[in-house]
């Protein structure tokens, strides 16, 4: 993800501008802090709201395939059914995510 | 962190906004695609996975959830012409 200052507000790495090529205004370092802090917000949101509707699918399937007659704890071969069963899942998830993009990429 | 509300938002500097922007926009689009894998491996899964032997997608497994995922696109495309090509 190349964004443009990113990360290296601060540090004093020459900037490409030997072709002569306006790079545009700098930002003020204000504007820059906001933006940062802005980033890192979104992201964090968007990584928690992923990571639920994941744990969420993969709980209820998993429970589904694997858990017949809850008992007082999860048995061994409940416990390997739930591992197996979330690789399973994990495998379909990047089938489908790789599946899905090329289509998309197809249009 | 210090707060950030639309007050100090309109006041970020033109380059600033440009840039916040193009990153809101990747990821909201990013979004969209992980929830929408999650939803048709969700979808798929239910239809495609009977039992748990181990934790590899058998051949059998894989296509079906291959053939699951392409013909809900299909289906997906087909309603979209078939809404498009009613009389206004």
């Amino acid at each position: 993800m190349g964004f443009l200052g990113f990360g290296s507000s601060n540090d004093n790495a020459p900037s490409i501008t030997s072709t002569g090529t306006p790079t545009p205004a700098a930002a003020d370092p204000r504007s820059q802090q906001i933006k940062n802090e802005l980033i890192t917000k979104v992201s964090q949101e968007i990584a928690t709201a992923n990571a639920t509707a994941l744990v969420n699918a993969l709980t209820e399937n998993c429970y589904k395939l694997c858990i017949f007659k809850p008992a007082s704890s999860l048995s061994a071969e409940e416990n390997k059914c739930i591992d197996d069963c979330s690789a399973k899942f994990m495998r379909s998830w990047n089938l489908i995510s790789k599946s899905y993009i090329t289509r998309i990429n197809q249009g | 962190m210090s707060d950030l509300d639309l007050n100090t938002l309109s006041k970020l500097d033109e380059t600033t906004k440009s840039e916040l922007n193009t990153f809101i926009q990747q990821e909201t689009a990013r979004a969209k695609v992980q929830t929408s894998v999650t939803q048709f491996t969700d979808m798929c899964f239910k239809k495609c996975i009977t039992s748990v032997q181990d934790g590899n997608l058998n051949r059998e497994e894989e296509n079906c959830v291959s053939n699951c995922l392409n013909r809900f696109l299909d289906t997906n495309i087909k309603i979209v012409n078939l809404l498009q090509s009613l009389p206004k």
